[in-house]
């Protein structure tokens, strides 16, 4: 009874890695032989909506002169545009800098330092709000650096009046600094270059990321404005808004810089967050995506499957030891046994590496040449991002206080004397 | 014995995979991060700013004030190899005999005055003009860039780019492949193909859209409620299905419909306009806000929409209408654009594949 109980377990393990696997091959095939999707890459003459470039910054004095400076030189009528720097109870040189940046570029760059409140970027994204009287907002990290057209191509699907969200490329630009921003960098690429566009391709659910990002402010105020009890304010802006039957758009061809973790405790900080913050909008959206009316059965599907993609983590650590159990506990029905053999065998040398298939379609389509080489280092990444989210879930189901949900900032690796243009 | 050299062996087999990632560690020669264009600004005269920047750079005496040449032809190779034909107070360049038999030439051309071009030759280097610059039939051209007007004859190709600071006028036929701006306007001539137009105003064909005696907005019947409405807030309806304005009708909002919209001839949307498929805007249609179609999208004549207007498979537009204003400059984007004569558009044609005037 007990076996078959585990290999009941199993099989069900079993059948939701396959979907995902399919769901991987799915993506990167149409990526590599499908239609592209980029209706709105092309308008480069329009009356522009007016936009709000918001700059989330909490102790970014190592990063932000840069952005600042790459947002004074986009492209954008200038009556249309401003920035707004949400500066979220910094403790270093944030605020000086800014308000260096504010008292030079009057009535264009405005400063809202935030000292009290609840910690973290929806909560300040949410006081920030009464600040905005435009009709888009775009976010970037304080880390990132936006070429001159980057704005104008971010506001672009906002003329489609279905569109809710739109999300650009993120680029790592410190790439070349260990073996984990090298990983970081093919993996972004496969997140990106492969992943979100085959969902842009397949009419699916791109995800708004929370950066390099645009948000429609009569979207926002439809499902109500951020919320600050999130760990993740994209990923659930996201759901909220296609629920109410908005689009959300990737635009590959617009990217932008940024910083990625140079080691590993920081990056194992950084994935926890985003599997807590992704596992809570798993709990609040999903059964509310399963009968929602707006949105098509594929869209579900899809965002579905995404809303489950850190939940997968233990799953699969689950499937590994109920195999190693099932291996030793010895199997007497052979015909069965011969299949769960074969499919576990098929799932080992294929299946596992869908993802892998993903990173490498991507790179090709970079046009990369020899990074590809570090693909097989990805095991080793994939290994720990599997531990650190199935941990983070664990944590997450037994500790349910508030410091379980307290934000925790990515760490900034940016040197001074830093010159755009010269690369790390 | 032999349990250590199997264990050696399963030890051989997983670093296996691992050799080339460890000499690419090593040696670090692929490490940049990938090419954003930071100066990238979608501008259409990108390419003639550079080859500008170009002539600039190694054409000083040339662009010097003070420094003028009397000698009319000033032939000589630049150190990228580059053969170049600088010409002064006359309008046309030199040949020699195999080039002309050959009907093809490698002269970077500029001359600083106007210039007129022989035809049914291929110009393998770009040409600059001072003045203007007037190409004869069925020539090709890498890239042309005039400060004033230029003028392609019949059956001229344009295989890069090609930017006049004044008005650049198309003969029939021609192909415009890769990029055509000018500073004032463009005017298109039938059965021109092109993939990507800007200037303030862009004419197709030579009949111009006579302005129609459109009805005022309390003459038309006002619509306020569609069926089907999924989702409606201030002023976006979202619609389950197709959408069917009758005929001389106003709406003021957005409208998105999961499938197929018509709007009816005479009709005025105050608002945009999507499509889940295709879409249709039958004689005579205003739209004061955006045409997005995820299918094809017909615009029938006499209309005027503000734009932009998108279309992920083929826009078909009409005599008569026209698309964005003087003052408002717009976009037309689609995989295909099918532009009959006697359209206007101010702004921007961009074609994913090919566009093309109607015969």
């Amino acid at each position: 009874m007990f076996v078959l109980i585990l290999k009941i377990v199993l099989t069900v393990v079993t059948l939701l890695i396959l979907t995902y696997t399919v769901r991987h091959y799915r993506f990167t095939l149409n990526r590599l032989f499908g239609k592209q999707r980029h209706p709105y890459i092309n308008i480069d003459a329009a009356v522009w909506p007016s936009v709000t470039v918001i700059v989330a910054a909490h102790n970014e004095e190592a990063v932000i002169e840069h952005s600042l400076q790459a947002l004074l030189e986009v492209h954008y009528p200038p009556e249309k545009f401003k920035i707004l720097v949400v500066n979220d109870r910094s403790t270093d040189g944030t605020r000086e800098i800014v308000d260096g940046f504010c008292t030079r570029f009057p009535g264009l760059v405005t400063a809202f330092h935030r000292s009290v409140g609840q910690p973290g970027k929806a909560a300040a994204l949410k006081d920030a709000s009464q600040y905005i009287n435009s009709e888009i907002i775009i976010v970037f990290d304080a880390d990132y650096i936006p070429g001159q057209g980057l704005i104008k191509q971010l506001a672009a699907p906002f003329f489609d009046p279905e569109v809710g969200l739109v999300m650009g490329r993120v680029v790592p630009l410190n790439t070349g600094r260990n073996l984990l921003t090298r990983l970081l960098d093919i993996e972004r690429a496969g997140g990106y270059q492969v992943d979100q566009q085959a969902r842009m391709n397949l009419n699916l659910v791109p995800q708004y990321g929370g950066t390099v990002g645009g948000v429609r402010i009569a979207a926002l105020e439809s499902v109500g404005g951020w919320l600050d009890d999130t760990l993740a304010e994209d990923t659930d802006l996201t759901y909220r808004a296609i629920l109410k039957g908005w689009k959300s758009v990737y635009q590959n061809r617009s990217e932008c810089y940024e910083e990625v973790p140079e080691n590993w405790p920081v990056r194992i900080r950084q994935i926890k967050r985003w599997a807590k913050g992704h596992n809570q909008s798993l709990y609040r959206y999903s059964w509310k995506c399963l009968v929602n009316r707006n949105i098509s059965l594929h869209e579900k599907t899809d965002g579905l499957l995404l809303l489950g993609v850190h939940l997968m983590a233990p799953v699969i650590l689950i499937g590994w030891i109920l195999a190693i159990i099932l291996f030793f506990l010895g199997n007497d029905n052979i015909i069965y046994g011969s299949i769960a053999f074969m499919a576990m065998a098929a799932f080992g040398t294929i299946g596992n590496f869908a993802a892998f298939f993903e990173i490498g379609s991507a790179v090709y389509l970079d046009r990369g040449k020899n990074r590809i080489r570090l693909l097989p280092f990805n095991l080793f990444s994939f290994l720990i991002s599997t531990v650190t989210v199935s941990t983070a879930t664990i944590s997450q189901i037994v500790d349910r206080s508030e410091k379980s949900k307290l934000w925790e900032k990515t760490p900034r690796f940016r040197e001074k004397g830093f010159i755009m243009g010269v690369p790390a | 014995m032999w349990p250590i050299i199997f264990c050696l062996f399963v030890v051989f087999l997983f670093v296996l995979p691992l050799l080339p990632g460890l000499v690419e560690l090593r040696f670090a020669t692929d490490t940049k991060p990938l090419s954003v264009i930071q100066e990238y600004n979608t501008d259409i005269t990108y390419f003639a700013k550079g080859f500008k920047t170009y002539l600039e750079k190694n054409f000083i005496s040339f662009f010097s004030a003070e420094q003028k040449l009397n000698v009319p032809i000033q032939q000589g190779i630049l150190r990228d190899n580059t053969n170049f034909q600088i010409i002064r107070n006359r309008t046309i360049p030199v040949f020699n005999l195999q080039e002309i038999s050959r009907a093809k030439t490698d002269w970077l051309i500029i001359a600083d005055s106007a210039l007129i071009l022989p035809g049914q030759i291929f110009f393998q280097k770009e040409i600059y003009s001072r003045n203007s610059i007037s190409a004869g039939e069925n020539s090709q051209f890498r890239a042309l860039l005039a400060e004033e007007n230029i003028t392609l004859g019949k059956g001229c190709s344009i295989l890069r780019w090609v930017h006049s600071g004044g008005s650049l006028f198309v003969d029939p036929n021609c192909n415009l492949y890769g990029r055509a701006s000018a500073g004032s306007s463009i005017t298109l001539s039938k059965r021109c193909v092109f993939e990507r137009l800007h200037a303030p105003k862009i004419m197709f064909g030579k009949s111009q859209p006579v302005a129609a005696g459109r009805k005022k907005i309390h003459e038309l019947l006002k619509v306020t409620t569609i069926p089907n409405v999924k989702d409606q807030y201030t002023r976006r309806w979202l619609i389950d299905g197709d959408i069917e304005i009758p005929e001389n009708s106003f709406f003021d909002g957005d409208l998105i419909a999961s499938r197929n919209v018509v709007i009816g001839a005479g009709s005025h949307i105050r608002g945009s306009i999507k499509s889940n498929n295709d879409l249709q805007l039958q004689n005579n249609v205003q739209v004061d806000g955006s045409v997005v179609s995820t299918g094809n999208l017909y615009i029938g004549n006499n209309c005027n929409l503000s734009g932009p207007v998108i279309a992920e498979d083929t826009i078909f537009i009409e005599t008569g209408s026209t698309v964005g204003t003087e003052t408002a400059q717009t976009t037309v984007s689609g995989l295909k654009i099918h532009i009959a004569s006697g359209v206007v558009v101010f702004g921007s044609v961009w074609a994913e594949e090919s566009a093309r005037v109607a015969s």
